[in-house]
């Protein structure tokens, strides 16, 4: 009778690979969708609900034409979106399109697993624009999938419950964790991106730009997003000092102030009284050369430079979570001795405008005793006359704008201040200059990090004053105090700020405050773990930071002291029992005898042994009977005398 | 020397029925002619009350083994030859109209007998294997709604010839597993054959044999050979046997629990049988290939070996712990 043979198994393989796939590669590419194009991922989603239907329906599977069509449609497309092939939006755009692509031809096990390496990498492609904890979360359960996939697929036995393989991945991944926790700890940090991850424009953050024109700040002020948090290592500023410099804008063109060229890098010298105050900043990318500081810094991080305005500048702009340690004076002095020619820069206008503007510089000039005279003019006219400070100052259009903001709208946020202010300091013969930056900061009660949010972003102004040298002056404090004192919300009590609904439910309020102390945490342990942090690790572990020798060599040994653990555990559990007495000293006997040539063999019970040494060695055959006797009885009848049998063993003279 | 006898029995009751099974063994020996081993391992079947399969070509004396066995312990003998027309009635029996009584009277079939030989096994259809192999089972049978029990002790020695013969229903292995052992008699050797040759006729022979032991002291034997010192050491070794074959890639599956206890049973009776109190190893590879021979399959990728080779591949696979 022949039996039935069951049916080619491979319809059935092909169906359960591809559903893993799938759901793997379904898991990993969703990320995706947020950040791409969306027909790139519904054409990837297409393809795979048409593989569906090939294993499901028996739809027809894709020509090779078209295959290829597909391939250069997809190139095309990308160059289209993107115009470009480099960058991690058009560089995943491809990675997922190729992956369809190769679902497209998907056969048997080998195309299989290299979807799933490829779906892999898709996974790791998702940090590219993400780094936050809820996609951290989502990983999780996504490479898990992934790896049960793997498992699923790969098996030899098909009837393998998925559960098993979930089980088994389960176990990879946190046996595979120690070794990922070295290797994120040792393994080194590259200063700078890794990748140059410019993201386009209008996808990046709101934040600060290099210029400042009227709007420019205000629209900042809708955004809650953070743009830096500080934690003060010494007691923290007041509020009203806290003042985080950005960049320093010279130029004025009748609408936008832009910090023009460099003309001077000279040393100076910073006078300061008081106590230093010192800080770490965990700055969000901001996709500029600069760190802010707080006014005014005195010594930035390593690899930063200080220039003669006081803006710390690095060489690459920050695109990802940055870290560093600044210390800064709040009272101080600087600029003392600048040169004239430097000076004139700061007292440079547009010819031909704004002419009410320059006509009250001038009544204040030859008024004025003395220059410092004019500023407290121009302070007092912000506060007595009826300016308000607002979010929509409505816009100002034309080439006057200074004067139609100062005789006409007479509303405006800090930048409409901080312009008008410094063109009638210029205007009036006194060097002055606009610097941006953020003003403020919340304390954060969970972890006492102070938040600086994009809300606070502020632009104030300096003056020049013989033998002052710069003086901070900010008129969006002599119009509002509450601005500079207590913050946006109390000064702009009716408009609806970003935080206005977390200050009016406090409960809300607390829960932010966690969220973002988990955030911080999240970004001070992890995120921001590069060079500075390694360093300073290797520096507690009493090494030389910068060795790349030693470094593999920690490395190398780190791994191996877990890897000899993992054996070490299963050895363990494997070991074989410890051989008793009674099995310790028939061992010895049986030694014996296989130094006489008469080598017991594993699987050969005693009594055979006995029986074998005695017809070879009939000398022998009395004393080996009745030790084996005895130990038979000893092991297999558990009677009789050990010690005895010891003796026996011991006196045993082949 | 006095103790070069490991773990004697002398002590232990059962020690005057050792002898008359060794006596039993002995006239037994004499009838089927150098197959001592064979007989051993049958009388542990038929101790420990499992059953037995003799796998092997016609004339070899397989039902001379049966009948000798059933003639020395003195069991009533019941031979039932499997055909492809027998029906399950044949075997377990059926009720019968009687004209004088006017009412149905069961006709006991030839399985209410002690010890049963089932010739053929594999011929008849399977659905005349299942209703002995479920009366194997139960050791008891049921008819027309009442449940006879089968008499103790009860004991099946079923043959088969080998597989590749046209015709056939191979036992499928889950009924294997009802079989306490599976063993093969083989070809007498060259002094047997001439003694054979030389010899009367066996079956006068078996005419003048003696029963030895009765069921009763088959009963006690049993129940002596269960109570048999087992110790930790030896478990252990069964236990590496028992976790190679299921661990080893080699077979396609390992031995089931119910064949580790059969496989304990069988080597305690082996080690009655050798007038031993306690099991060791040796008793548990002389059971070894009748026990595992016929549970374990090789994997298809394997050279699939006789019984007797697995057996021996697996013993040496396995160091005694």
């Amino acid at each position: 009778m022949n039996a039935v043979l069951p049916a080619n198994p491979e319809p059935h393989l092909e169906r359960t690979r591809l559903l893993w796939t799938l759901a793997a590669l379904a898991a990993m590419t969703l990320p995706h969708a947020l950040h791409l194009a969306p027909w790139i991922v519904l054409t990837a989603a297409l393809i795979a609900l048409w593989r569906l239907g090939v294993v499901y329906f028996g739809w027809p599977l894709f020509s090779r034409y078209t295959r290829i069509a597909f391939g250069v449609l997809a190139f095309v497309g990308v160059y289209a979106t993107y115009h470009t092939f480099n960058g991690p939006q058009a560089g995943t755009a491809l990675l997922i399109l190729l992956a369809g692509l190769k679902l497209m031809e998907a056969r048997g096990l080998r195309d299989y697993f290299l979807l799933l390496v490829i779906t892999l990498i898709i996974g790791i492609t998702n940090f590219f624009y993400d780094q936050t904890i809820p996609l951290a979360i989502y990983m999780v359960p996504a490479v898990w999938l992934a790896g049960t996939a793997l498992l699923n697929i790969a098996h030899p036995d098909t009837g393998q419950s998925p559960l098993t393989s979930a089980k088994t991945s389960a176990r990879l991944l946190l046996s595979a964790l120690p070794v990922a926790l070295v290797l994120f700890l040792l393994f080194p940090r590259i200063p700078g991106p890794l990748w140059s991850l410019t993201l386009p424009q209008h996808s990046a953050v709101t934040g600060l730009s290099t210029s400042m024109s009227p709007g420019s700040l205000s629209r900042l002020a809708q955004s809650d997003a953070i743009a830096f948090r500080v934690k003060f290592l010494n007691a923290a500023p007041p509020r009203a000092q806290r003042y985080w410099r950005a960049l320093v804008l010279h130029d004025y063109d009748g609408q936008t102030w832009t910090p023009g060229n460099i003309m001077w890098d000279g040393s100076d010298t910073l006078s300061a009284r008081g106590a230093p105050v010192n800080y770490q900043i965990t700055l969000q990318p901001n996709h500029l050369r600069v760190l802010y500081a707080l006014d005014l810094p005195a010594q930035g991080p390593a690899n930063t430079r200080l220039t003669a305005d006081y803006e710390l500048l690095t060489p690459h702009p920050v695109t990802e979570l940055r870290l560093y340690s600044a210390s800064s004076y709040t009272d101080y002095r600087y600029g003392l001795d600048i040169p004239a020619w430097e000076l004139r820069r700061d007292m440079r206008l547009p010819s031909g405008i704004d002419p009410r503007a320059r006509q009250l510089a001038q009544s204040w000039r030859a008024s004025a005793a003395a220059p410092g005279q004019i500023v407290e003019d121009a302070l007092h006219m912000f506060h007595q006359q009826p300016f308000r400070y607002t979010l929509q100052p409505g816009v100002l259009s034309g080439p006057n704008r200074i004067d139609e903001f100062l005789f006409v709208t007479r509303s405006g946020f800090c930048e409409h201040y901080a312009s008008a202010f410094v063109f009638l300091m210029r205007a009036a013969g006194i060097p002055a200059h606009v610097v941006i930056g953020y003003q403020g900061g919340t304390r954060n009660p969970v972890d006492g990090y102070y938040t600086v949010r994009q809300e606070d972003a502020h632009a104030w102004t300096e003056v020049w004053l013989a033998g002052q040298g710069w003086v901070r002056v900010d008129p969006t404090a002599a119009v509002d105090p509450a601005r500079v004192d207590q913050g946006l919300a109390a000064a702009l009590p009716g408009e609806a700020i970003p935080g206005y609904f977390f200050n009016a439910h406090p409960w809300v309020g607390q829960l932010r405050n966690a969220w973002d102390a988990l955030n911080n945490g999240w970004n001070q342990w992890i995120l921001a773990y590069g060079p500075e942090l390694q360093s300073r690790l290797f520096a507690g572990l009493g090494m030389t930071y910068g060795n790349w020798l030693q470094l593999v060599l920690v490395l190398l040994v780190a791994i191996g002291a877990i890897l000899m653990l993992v054996w070490l555990v299963l050895w363990w559990r494997h070991r074989a029992p410890r051989p008793s007495g009674v099995q310790r000293d028939y061992l010895r006997f049986c030694r014996k005898l296989a130094n006489c040539g008469l080598t017991r063999s594993a699987s050969e019970g005693p009594l055979d042994y006995a029986q074998r040494v005695s017809h070879v060695r009939p000398d022998l055959a009395v004393s080996v009977r009745s030790i084996s006797a005895l130990y038979m009885n000893l092991r297999y009848a558990d009677s009789g005398d050990a010690r005895a049998f010891a003796r026996l063993v011991h006196a045993f003279r082949p | 020397m006095a103790n070069d006898q490991p773990i004697p029995i002398r002590d232990l009751p059962v020690h005057g029925l050792v002898d008359k099974v060794a006596m039993a063994i002995t006239a037994a020996n004499r009838i089927i002619l150098g197959k001592e081993t064979q007989i051993r391992l049958a009388l542990v079947c038929l101790i420990t009350g499992g059953h037995l399969l003799i796998e092997d070509i016609p004339g070899v004396g397989k039902t001379m083994l049966a009948q000798s066995l059933a003639h020395l312990l003195g069991l009533s003998y019941q031979r039932i030859q499997f055909t492809s027309d027998l029906l399950p009635a044949d075997i377990i029996g059926a009720s019968i109209y009687e004209r004088q009584s006017g009412e149905f009277r069961f006709h006991p079939g030839p399985i209410f007998a002690h010890l049963v030989l089932a010739d053929e096994v594999n011929r008849a259809t399977p659905k005349a294997q299942s209703a002995l192999l479920e009366a194997m089972e139960e050791r008891q049978v049921t008819v027309d709604g009442v449940t006879r029990p089968l008499p103790q002790p009860f004991f099946v020695i079923a043959t088969q010839n080998p597989l590749h013969q046209v015709g056939t229903f191979p036992l499928p292995e889950s009924q294997l597993d009802r079989f306490l052992m599976c063993i093969g008699l083989g070809y007498p050797g060259e002094q047997a054959e001439r003694e054979l040759l030389r010899g009367r006729d066996r079956r006068e022979l078996l005419r003048d044999l003696k029963p030895v032991l009765n069921a009763p002291e088959l009963m006690s034997l049993r129940s002596a050979a269960f109570d048999l010192h087992v110790s930790d050491a030896l478990l252990d070794y069964l236990q590496a046997l028992v976790r190679h074959t299921r661990e080893s890639p080699r077979y396609e599956n390992g031995l089931s629990p119910r064949a580790a206890i059969a496989f304990k049973h069988a080597a305690q009776a082996w080690a009655l049988l050798m007038g031993r109190a306690g099991v060791i190893p040796e008793d548990l590879q002389a059971v070894l290939p009748g026990v595992v021979g016929h549970r374990l399959r090789m994997q298809a990728t394997h050279e699939s070996g006789t019984p007797a080779a697995v057996a021996k591949e697996l013993l040496e696979a396995v160091p005694i712990p």
